[in-house]
């Protein structure tokens, strides 16, 4: 295993100094950096112009500029990194311009790979179990069309309905009468569409999506909440009820009293915890994020718990689910802190209607406490967030549905069922985790492919990260950002292809590195 | 009497009773609590000392020209206009140029200490590279490695004294007027960030003086080098020395590549007070940055966006209720120049050495040129008001651009494109064969191709036939790859900043770096060295005249209009008037007020 990272990291370095020196060159000859300059015939900009050569050693051609750029980025290996200065960025180091786009490229990427991940899979682990169903033909239609849409498209559509749009709707909630029918009848299609079952089965699933989106669209309209959101004590009993019977149905069901009851004991001390949660949360401001780690983690541990002492025979798995829906639970308590302060928020805002940002990762000078700037902080998430997810989703739930497919065909699963195991276990205990193992190498390179930013989505929301900071290099032709970029990208690439072998050989006991 | 003239005239008593009494009115405080605008701009301060070589773009000065003030400023004319409460310059001699600069004494840094001469000699060691030395290759370095050093205009230490700053020029220079400013550091802060134990400013002042006058460069060095680094800043400083402002506002939140936010100074009284309590610049860059700030305008997130307008975009504009939208000229301007010495059609050795025969062939290709159509077809929708640009040395509107337009000699390149008069011009002398031009413009632009294409076509009718020899790289301005142009003609744009004049000896002078064609006069070349020298605004027009009636005579090239700039604001402000000229549509920032909304 040692010999094995060693090879790889050597051979590595090897195509990673061969690849540097074809982009330096390439970059270097991709364009003018000086043609805005040649342009100004004054003489300060005769002046700027000779300054430029000097600075970025012009005069040298770029085959052998590599080799006075080289020495600084070997430094890396010693941790004494220099990278030139980008003409482009105000002379700062290149170095300094990485850490920086690093994190906010982290920041934005991080929700939406999880998100995409877990969306992605569920989706798509979903349509391999009813194969050639309705949902399954039409969750395939919609994920090749996302799939081959565009994304600096879907980013300006996203920000004009996504944004401006819904803004207005937030502002002025109306829906028709006739469009909240239609919409409820449809709903109740594409909830029998995805449920399935016997005829009488889809009748009931039409009727329930039918009547719950009529309800919640009617009272949208009727008591105009999005105008100043709340939810109170009602709003965590619903949302954690909804979470507990979410866990349920994706591990055990609701056919078992005991984990149910469980479940529902989890919700309800989440429900209880309602004013409690709010008053600490309020009260301890100045350390917020390390109390609010601290009642997740309180609340799993209650979920733990009860699973341990409720549990019977399989306490084991029980306390573990219950936790998971524990920390989960914490989700209404946010939702709870940021709604109190959304009339607030909106008077320190320049949007006048609603609260969708479409450009930058936070307000400019916005005087609020702890929990408004996280607030702010997710909502300018919310677009980039969603163009990024639509991407990655269709590709996960494509890897995901093939993934389970091919493991339901093993002999073990037919082994599992022909011992008598229902049909759930067969999938959640046997074939569900066979069939993240493809999928966890792919996450892991995608992660990596992830942190070189994803250049035209930073772009267009206004997130300066990683990729903006490629962008800006290749337009006005700054080969030292360029390199940047490509050292950190390259490295990260490398990095997770190596991992990914690693977790490939942990997951699969068939497979050895050596 | 009716009212209106009643008030008029009682206005104007006053008016010149304050000329007369040498009065100023009080000061009035303006700033409105609790207002903020937010303002959209391709990129944001990073550099708090807006002279160095690192730091001098126009982002930064957007943001320094709020936290500074000046003898003069461009308003949107564009104008020089002066600012007498800051302080007054005069020419006391024309031989030598002498120039007297004063500050006066109400003129505060933001840490309460005066404005005086030890920042004007600060502003005059470096601007001037008073610090330099030449090594045996005849290269020059500078101590203060500012961006563009000017040794060669003042060689002697300025006298001084109380507030009050002394240039005597080694020759009379065109530009004095805009050549020396203050700039955005001060002296004592620059020592006292270079030399961390000095604390009492007024100590950092004397030192910096006498180290000045004593040619003390082992205390400069340090100084020299807080100057060039100390000021870079991609967020907020954490020492305020570094942000000392003193002008209507002071820097107070700066956060990378996202926006820097701007605080009324509350001691500010040395000029037109602002009405915005907080000014936000933020950070739109990229390839989509205009319309992103579009729909954020719309969104509300930003009150007033700017770039080059598009049709589409423009449509974007227009079709946003809550916005005004203003077109006008930019100060980058579109022209065409021809290429003398390529051995190419309008080079006279291609017609046997033939002078009279190339310029015939010039001024027959430039007559064809249907510049009206450009403008009417390209231009015009996107600035109803754009018209074809008369002068190669001049921006409409600036100084003695009328009279260049009436009696330089453009005329006889009628703006319409005359096909008859070109033949007649070609047949006159004596040629009949088709000629081939090579053409370049800046391939994957679209605009450009368009102009090609009109071109093209009306020289086609006139016996010309255009090879397009466009590529993305603008290859021959790399004069070392091609010591001569290629092309027989170009079309690009040269942009200005200023209305400084000194700088068109760069285009026009022979063998100068940014004469690619190869034009050789040798008395524009005599005209422009007099003009670099000439301090009387009547004779430098008269000097710019002459210029531009040889070069049209010549058949050097044409000039077709000056971009179209698009800057939208939301109604929920006023007093935005956007300008050619750097700092832009910020010139007037202290006019933008809020529109009262009726509640």
């Amino acid at each position: 295993m040692f010999l094995f990272v060693a090879r790889r990291t050597v051979a590595t370095l090897m195509v990673l100094i061969v690849a540097s020196f074809f982009v330096y060159v390439l970059t270097a000859y991709s364009g003018d950096p000086l043609q805005e300059l040649r342009l100004d015939t004054t003489p300060a900009g005769i002046a700027k112009m000779n300054h430029a050569i000097e600075v970025l050693n012009l005069n040298t051609p770029p085959v052998l500029r590599y080799f006075t750029w080289l020495p600084g980025a070997m430094g890396c290996l010693i941790g004494q990194c220099d990278l030139g200065i980008s003409l482009a960025k105000g002379e700062f180091p290149v170095t300094m311009l990485l850490g920086q786009a690093m994190g906010s490229t982290l920041q934005l990427i991080t929700l939406a790979s999880v998100l995409a991940i877990i969306l992605g899979v569920a989706v798509g682990m979903t349509t391999a179990l009813r194969q050639y169903s309705g949902y399954d033909y039409t969750v395939t239609f919609f994920t090749f069309v996302i799939y081959s849409l565009p994304v600096f498209w879907v980013a300006v559509l996203l920000k004009q309905y996504g944004a401006v749009e819904l803004n207005k709707f937030i502002e002025n909630p109306d829906i028709p009468i006739w469009l909240i029918i239609v919409l409820s009848i449809f709903m109740g299609f594409v909830v029998q569409a995805v449920l399935g079952g016997e005829r009488r089965q889809r009748l009931i699933s039409v009727a329930f999506g039918a009547v719950g989106t009529m309800v919640v669209l009617g009272f949208l309209t009727f008591t105009r909440w999005t105008t100043s959101p709340s939810i109170g004590i009602v709003g965590v009993a619903l949302i954690s009820f909804a979470l507990a019977a979410i866990v349920l149905a994706a591990s055990v069901g609701f056919s078992q009293k005991v984990p149910t009851m469980i479940m529902l004991g989890v919700a309800a001390f989440s429900t209880a915890m309602w004013y409690p949660v709010w008053y600490l949360l309020e009260v301890n401001q100045e350390q917020g994020f390390l109390w609010l780690l601290g009642v997740i983690i309180v609340f799993a541990l209650v979920g733990w718990a009860l699973g341990w002492f409720f549990g019977g025979e399989d306490r084991k798995s029980y306390s573990k689910l219950a936790a998971i829906l524990g920390a989960l639970t914490i989700l209404p308590h946010l939702f709870n802190l940021f709604f109190v302060r959304w009339d607030n928020y909106k008077r320190l805002i320049q949007i006048k209607n609603g609260v969708i940002p479409t450009f930058g990762s936070e307000t400019a000078g916005l005087n609020g406490d702890t929990w408004m700037g996280a607030f702010d902080v997710l909502l300018h998430m919310v677009l980039p967030t969603v163009a990024l997810l639509l991407v990655s989703f269709a590709g996960y739930t494509r890897y995901s549905r093939a993934s389970l497919l091919e493991v339901m065909n093993q002999d073990y699963v037919r082994t599992a069922r022909a011992k008598g195991l229902s049909e759930r276990k067969v999938i959640t205990r046997h074939a569900f985790r066979n069939a993240m193992i493809p999928i966890a190498t792919i996450v892991a390179l995608d992660i990596g492919g992830l942190i070189g930013g994803a250049v035209i989505t930073e772009d267009i929301f206004g997130w300066s990260g990683m990729g903006a900071l490629f962008a800006l290099g290749l337009r006005v032709v700054d080969v030292n950002l360029v390199m940047g970029f490509f050292l950190v990208s390259g490295v990260a690439i490398v990095i997770f292809n190596v991992v990914a072998d690693l977790i490939y050989s942990a997951l699969d006991p068939r497979i050895r590195v050596s | 009497m009716k009212p209106s003239r009643l008030v008029a005239g009682t206005a104007a008593i006053a008016g010149a009773a304050l000329v007369l009494t040498g009065c100023t009115p009080p000061y009035q405080y303006e700033v409105i609590e609790g207002t903020e605008i937010h303002v959209a701009w391709n990129d944001i301060l990073d550099n708090f000392n807006g002279s160095s070589a690192a730091g001098n773009n126009v982002a930064n000065s957007i943001a320094l020209y709020m936290t500074g003030s000046g003898w003069n400023y461009y308003d949107g004319s564009p104008e020089l206009i002066k600012s007498p409460e800051f302080g007054s310059y005069e020419k006391t001699s024309d031989d030598p140029l002498t120039v007297k600069y004063t500050i006066n004494n109400n003129v505060k840094w933001s840490d309460g200490v005066e404005v005086d001469e030890a920042d004007m000699l600060l502003a005059f060691i470096t601007g001037f590279g008073y610090f330099n030395s030449t090594d045996a290759d005849g290269a020059t370095t500078y101590l203060f490695p500012h961006a563009n050093p000017r040794p060669e205009l003042v060689s002697t230490l300025p006298e001084f004294s109380d507030h009050t700053l002394t240039l005597v020029y080694d020759k009379p220079y065109v530009d004095w007027e805009l050549q020396f400013a203050v700039g955005n550091v001060a002296a004592h802060a620059t020592v006292m960030l270079a030399y961390p134990e000095i604390t009492d400013p007024e100590e950092a002042k004397t030192k910096f003086i006498e180290a000045v006058q004593n040619k003390d460069v082992s205390f400069l060095t340090p100084v020299a080098q807080a100057w060039n680094s100390a000021f870079q800043q991609t967020d907020t400083p954490s020492n305020p020395l570094v942000s000392l402002s003193y002008g209507p506002y002071i820097v107070d939140e700066l956060k990378a590549d996202q926006y820097v936010a701007l605080k009324a100074n509350p001691d500010y009284n040395w000029g037109p007070s602002p009405k915005y309590e907080k000014i936000f610049i933020h950070q739109y860059t990229g390839a989509t940055a205009f319309s992103s700030s579009l729909t954020a305008l719309e969104n509300g997130e930003i009150q007033i966006a700017s770039g080059q307008p598009t049709p589409d975009i423009l449509q974007i504009a227009q079709g946003i209720s809550t916005a005004n939208v203003f077109s006008g000229d930019e100060a980058t301007y579109e022209h065409v120049d021809l290429t003398f010495n390529n051995g190419g059609v309008f080079d006279p050795a291609y017609w046997g050495g033939d002078a009279a025969k190339a310029l015939a062939v010039r001024k027959a290709f430039l007559t064809t040129i249907p510049r009206q159509t450009i403008v009417n077809e390209l231009i015009k929708p996107l600035n109803p008001n754009a018209e074809v640009r008369e002068s190669f040395l001049v921006i409409p509107g600036g100084p003695g651009y009328d009279t260049i337009k009436a009696e330089a000699g453009s005329a006889n390149y009628p703006v319409a494109g005359d096909v008859e008069a070109a033949k007649k011009i070609l047949a006159d002398a004596g040629i009949t064969e088709r000629i081939e031009v090579k053409f370049w413009y800046p391939l994957g632009n679209a605009r450009r191709a368009s102009q090609y294409e009109f071109i093209a076509q009306n020289a086609a009718l006139a016996g010309f036939d255009l090879v397009s020899t466009a590529e993305p790289n603008w290859e021959f301005t790399d004069t070392e790859m091609w010591p001569i142009n290629p092309h027989d003609a170009v079309l690009f744009a040269w942009a200005s900043t200023s209305l400084a004049i000194s700088g068109s000896d760069q285009m026009f002078g022979t063998d100068k770096p940014s004469n690619f064609g190869g034009y050789k006069n040798s008395e524009v070349d005599s005209l422009l060295a007099t003009l670099e020298v000439t301090t009387d605004a009547a004779e430098q027009q008269r000097l710019q005249l002459e210029v531009e009636k040889l070069l049209w005579a010549d058949a050097y090239g044409t000039v077709i209009f000056q971009f179209p700039g698009l800057t939208v604001a939301s109604k929920d402000l006023s007093g935005v008037e956007p300008g050619p000229l750097a700092p832009y549509y910020f010139w007037n920032f202290w006019e933008w007020a809020p529109v009262a909304t009726a509640q």
